[in-house]
């Protein structure tokens, strides 16, 4: 994913992050602002009922307006009280030994202190006297938290959930060009058989002709020859010519690969010419519904395989529709695996980098998934068969 | 004033209750030695305090109230040179609110700028704080 894509994805959500983190505050700094006018203005309704009840106690006698004050320092919610007459405090209390905040300031009044803000009233009861009363107003302070702390919330969810939307896109977005590519490499490789298949296909063709004929004519020769040794020779260069014609055929049959199934017996299917010790660690009379004689193909050149790349022992296990067959040639290198079955590809000198190739192409044919990997002993070829494709 | 002061100090003697404010107009800073160390002296609503006589340079003598006696275990000694910064509350100028004391190479903080007594913390809110902590007024009592 480009740098612009990442920047594009990101945009909406950063300006809804602006938008929010603005709207909160606008909206936050509002509300903040219509429970201080409530304060305020319920304070001035207080003041003014403290101004009518401090003028009657005051006239009744000052020790009635202190002990009336007093009273109100049991409220929890009253941190200090106070009297000034003609500029100086006559009676003070507080919940907070020696500290008596007043602001002697316009009245009602929000301020801040130690212990959160303060809300003060001042109410004048006779000429030069004033009542003070200081109102814990902390709860101002514990909205303005908790407000905070659902911004930071809902911000955090906002910021994670576009997190985890942006590494959900990255994963999908790495899981599609992955497929992408693997398509990619599948058609390459298709494309790449298909001229092989061409140039085989000419091949084979111009080769059948003279090699029958070589054939022929080789038998011709061994009838008219007595001398033993001749004829010993000759019986070797047909048999060369034999081959050479079955390897055209073969190969002029992968070309146009249409496969004819039908339920036979695995043990009827190994190649057997191989120096190799087969181990079955399969049903005795397991059935696979396939093409006995391309699927023969794939068995020998897997064993052949093995056996070039120095094997004893091959192991064949069916397991949940799928035939392994492991070697103990000691496997290949993690980075082989994955161009194993690709045309031209060897490990081996005077590979040439069909077999495998050739392997895949039949096996797809028959409708066989077939991957490589390396096992205990050595390389393990796993082919997995579609449900139809087998009877056990 | 004398016989106010006076009765002031037989209240004291008596173990009663005063209220007094720290005002920060009022600040002083005061260096002597101290004379007497009091520990019965209260404010209204405050617990047990400290009360350090001081007699400076000059010979006058201070009545410096502290903080409860809990908060102000590590005290100066009489006999022992002590700096002081507070307010006074009273018109005579002699008795002193203190902010901080500085004895034995060392500050302890009492009050904040404004006086706030440092040992009050604010506790949490609710029923529940205050059954675990108490009111913070009544702390030390």
């Amino acid at each position: 994913m480009g740098k612009r894509t990442v920047i594009l994805f990101l945009l909406p959500f950063l300006f809804l992050a602006i938008f929010y983190a603005y709207f909160f505050s606008y909206v936050n700094s509002k509300n903040q602002q219509r429970v201080m006018d409530l304060a305020l203005a319920q304070a001035k309704i207080n003041t003014a009922f403290i101004e009518v009840a401090g003028k009657h106690l005051l006239e009744e006698g000052e020790e009635n307006l202190e002990n009336f004050l007093s009273r109100l320092m049991e409220d929890e919610e009253v941190v200090y009280v106070a009297v000034e007459k003609k500029g100086k405090l006559t009676f003070w209390d507080s919940k907070y030994p020696g500290y008596l905040p007043i602001q002697k300031r316009t009245s009602p009044r929000i301020f801040p202190s130690p212990i959160g803000s303060i809300l003060e009233m001042r109410g004048e009861i006779g000429e030069g006297v004033f009542v003070y009363l200081g109102i814990d107003f902390s709860l101002l302070d514990e909205i303005k938290k908790r407000s905070f702390v659902n911004f930071l919330v809902v911000f955090s969810s906002l910021l994670l959930f576009s997190a985890l939307s942006f590494a959900y896109i990255l994963y999908v977005n790495h899981l599609y060009f992955k497929k992408e590519e693997e398509v990619f490499r599948e058609r390459q490789e298709k494309e790449r058989f298909r001229e092989l298949s061409l140039l085989t296909s000419s091949l084979s063709h111009e080769l059948k002709n003279p090699i029958n004929n070589l054939y022929l004519n080789l038998q011709l020769l061994e009838r008219k020859l007595r001398e033993d040794d001749l004829a010993r020779y000759l019986s070797r260069l047909k048999q060369e010519a034999r081959r050479l014609s079955d390897i055209v055929e073969t190969h002029l049959s992968l070309i146009k690969l249409s496969p004819h199934r039908e339920k036979v017996k695995l043990k009827d299917l190994l190649p057997l010419e191989y120096p190799l010790v087969l181990h079955l660690e399969v049903d005795k009379d397991l059935e696979l519904e396939t093409d006995p004689k391309l699927f023969r193909l794939i068995l020998s050149n897997l064993l052949r395989n093995s056996a070039e790349a120095g094997a004893k022992n091959v192991w064949l296990r069916w397991k949940e529709r799928r035939l392994e067959v492991e070697d103990d040639a000691g496997g290949v290198g993690q980075e082989h695996l994955e161009t194993l079955f690709e045309p031209f590809y060897s490990g081996k000198k005077e590979g040439s980098g069909i077999g495998l190739a050739l392997v895949r192409r039949v096996a797809e044919a028959l409708g066989i998934k077939i991957k490589a990997e390396n096992g205990e002993n050595g390389l393990k070829i796993i082919m997995e068969f579609k449900d139809e494709d087998s009877d056990n | 004033m004398r016989k106010i002061a006076g009765l002031l100090l037989l209240f004291f003697l008596m173990g009663g209750e005063v209220c007094f404010y720290f005002s920060p107009d009022r600040k002083v800073e005061i260096e002597g030695k101290v004379e007497a160390v009091r520990e019965n002296q209260r404010f209204c609503r405050s617990p047990y305090f400290v009360v350090l006589e001081v007699k400076d340079g000059g010979g006058k003598i201070f009545r410096v109230y502290t903080s409860p006696r809990w908060f102000f275990t590590l005290r100066p000694q009489v006999g022992e040179k002590v700096k002081i910064k507070g307010a006074f509350w009273d018109e005579n100028k002699e008795y002193v609110i203190a902010e901080w004391i500085y004895f034995r190479g060392e500050k302890i903080y009492l009050r904040d700028e404004r006086g706030f007594p440092l040992w009050s913390r604010r506790l949490r809110r609710g029923r529940l704080a205050r059954k675990r902590f108490g009111k913070p007024w009544e702390k030390g009592r």
